[in-house]
């Protein structure tokens, strides 16, 4: 069930991130006030989908179950360096990727996403 | 000094004031902070939808002035720079500035559709505020704005200029129906102290006429004055970013409704000066608790028609009349029904144009109403919008409540050659308005 509701989102995803990115460069009034950071982003969040698909659709299978041992040893402060799903390059990549994103967040539009709920409120109340 | 010299202080002069975005208002270092870059602004500015160039982008207006902020502001832009759409200011940009600034009309129009709410005018005013300390706004705002202060008024017109169209006013509705209707001056003690903008008294004086007749008809002729010396509620200091002009210019205005001691400031068909008087100075309290309320005059008389207390003969207005939604009553004073309630009652023939009400569309005008120089911009890229919007209605009348409004729609339909009238809201009041049982009689309007 979860392998196939994951492997959905994972297409899904996949797909928004292209269309965002084809709005971005076809649309003129959104690629004219496009930055560096705008494609950045994308790109970022594009390779770390993709990564994730590779591992999941990709020749060399990779089990799921490996990344939760390998977090329940981070978990309890154990030695996760032998940890078998560090052996993945792939993982590898994709986890740094998703740090990386982890770390950008405060510093990006990302954290925009919480702004939308409230913006317009805290700008009527000025 | 040496031209790098100046060229260092200018720079200074422009940092300084991005970095008192920092302890200025939350709202505007909310709107630095944030924007998706999604474009949705520029399908809802009436600019851009004139012509499509980046330079009209509104997002990429405002980014003149984020790059910058970023750069001096944000840890991010610090270190990133440019790879965080950080940039430095080279002097060299801003007679770019000056142009680009003034091709946004502050219509507000892009923050009722952005989905973080970003008003870019607001920063569209900071950047003319940064050109204005530099001594770089236009010099046809800067006439405007020292004709404003030296004379109270934005058309320069002295105390005997301003009596003798009040004689004129007085002389035309007697003409009209036949008995004398007048229009007190520097009287104190009125309970209503009627302030217009000058377009309403000079060029326009129609609307001027209309109050009036509704003072008669109530039997509130002494009720009510108007000020010799104080008749133009316009304030180019909105226009500029100045706030200093902006608040010198009302404060003339606040101690005058003292001096008269009236109990409601009335405000004229003029939106700009409506809300800085009713959203900005009474809401921020600029000069502390005010002995007197602040009400438009459109509120006032749409009151009176609804309890029933004025007749209007809607014959006298047979023509398909539209009205345009001065972007500062619609979207930023929400007074959008009592026009309409006085035009429907006042014309045979009202037609909405669409969208309308907070979303209608910028005349094209707005606070660049009084820049010649920029003429054809108006009329071919910032009006564009608005000449189709008019036209689809086919009404051959537009009724608007705007000084601005009213003169950049005029050139419009002169440009574009329609045979479109414009004028004010009050203006088809004071053509329907019953005095004694009887409408103005009155072949031809000019």
């Amino acid at each position: 069930m979860s392998g196939t509701v994951g492997g959905a989102a994972g297409v899904i995803i996949l797909a928004s991130a292209v269309l965002l990115g084809v709005r971005r460069l076809m649309v003129p009034r959104a690629r004219e006030i496009t930055g560096p950071a705008d494609y950045l982003i994308l790109l970022l969040i594009a390779a770390i989908i993709i990564t994730g698909n590779i591992m999941r659709f990709g020749p060399e299978h990779f089990d799921l179950a490996l990344t939760r041992a390998y977090f329940g040893t981070l978990a309890i402060f154990g030695n996760p360096l032998d940890a078998p799903a560090l052996e993945n390059r792939v993982f590898l990549v994709h986890m740094g990727l998703a740090l990386v994103l982890i770390l950008c967040l405060p510093f990006s539009k990302l954290l925009h996403f919480g702004g939308i709920l409230f913006t317009h409120q805290l700008i009527r109340r000025q | 000094m040496s031209d790098n010299d100046v060229k260092q202080d200018v720079k200074q002069t422009v940092i300084g004031a991005i970095k008192a975005i920092r302890n200025g208002p939350r709202a505007m270092r909310l709107y630095l902070e944030i924007c998706a870059k999604c474009g949705t602004c520029a399908t809802a500015c009436p600019v851009y939808y004139g012509r499509a160039e980046r330079r009209y982008n509104p997002a990429e207006r405002t980014d003149i002035i984020r790059r910058l902020y970023r750069r001096y502001c944000t840890l991010s832009g610090r270190l990133f720079g440019p790879l965080a759409d950080a940039k430095d200011l080279d002097p060299a940009e801003l007679e770019e500035w000056r142009k680009i600034f003034y091709e946004c009309t502050g219509c507000r129009r892009c923050a009722l559709f952005c989905p973080f709410g970003i008003d870019h005018s607001v920063i569209t005013r900071k950047g003319r505020a940064i050109l204005d300390k530099l001594g770089l706004t236009p010099e046809t705002m800067k006439k405007v704005v020292d004709i404003s202060l030296r004379t109270g008024n934005t058309d320069g017109a002295g105390e005997a200029a301003f009596r003798a169209a009040i004689e004129f006013l007085e002389e035309e509705m007697e003409e009209e129906h036949g008995v004398p209707i007048k229009i007190p001056i520097d009287r104190v003690g009125a309970e209503y102290f009627y302030v217009p903008p000058s377009g309403d008294m000079l060029v326009n004086p129609e609307a001027t006429m209309g109050i009036a007749k509704v003072f008669h008809v109530l039997g509130m002729a002494d009720h009510w004055t108007m000020s010799s010396k104080f008749f133009d509620g316009a304030n180019y200091g909105l226009f500029t970013g100045n706030d200093e002009h902006m608040k010198t210019d009302n404060r003339a205005y606040v101690e005058e409704t003292k001096r008269r001691k009236a109990r409601v400031m009335l405000m004229g068909e003029c939106g700009h000066a409506h809300r800085i008087m009713k959203m900005m100075m009474e809401k921020s309290r600029w000069w502390g608790d005010l002995p007197f309320e602040i009400t438009n005059c459109m509120q006032w008389t749409a009151e009176h028609i609804q309890a029933g207390r004025l007749e209007l003969d809607k014959s006298k207005n047979p023509q398909p009349v539209t009205y345009h939604d001065p972007c500062n009553f619609g979207r930023s004073c929400g007074i959008t029904e009592e026009p309409r309630i006085i035009l429907q009652a006042s014309c045979a023939d009202f037609r909405e144009m669409y969208p309308n009400r907070a979303e209608n569309w910028c005349c094209g005008g707005g606070g660049l109403s009084a820049m010649d120089d920029i003429h054809q911009f108006r009329m071919e890229i910032s009006g564009r919008k608005k000449l189709e919007q008019i036209l689809a209605t086919g009404a051959t009348n537009v009724a608007t409540a705007c000084s601005n409004c009213k003169h950049q729609l005029t050139q419009l339909m002169e440009y574009h050659q329609q045979q479109i009238e414009v004028g004010g809201v009050h203006d088809m009041l004071s053509r329907a308005i019953l005095v004694g049982g009887k409408a103005a009689e009155r072949k031809e309007y000019t």
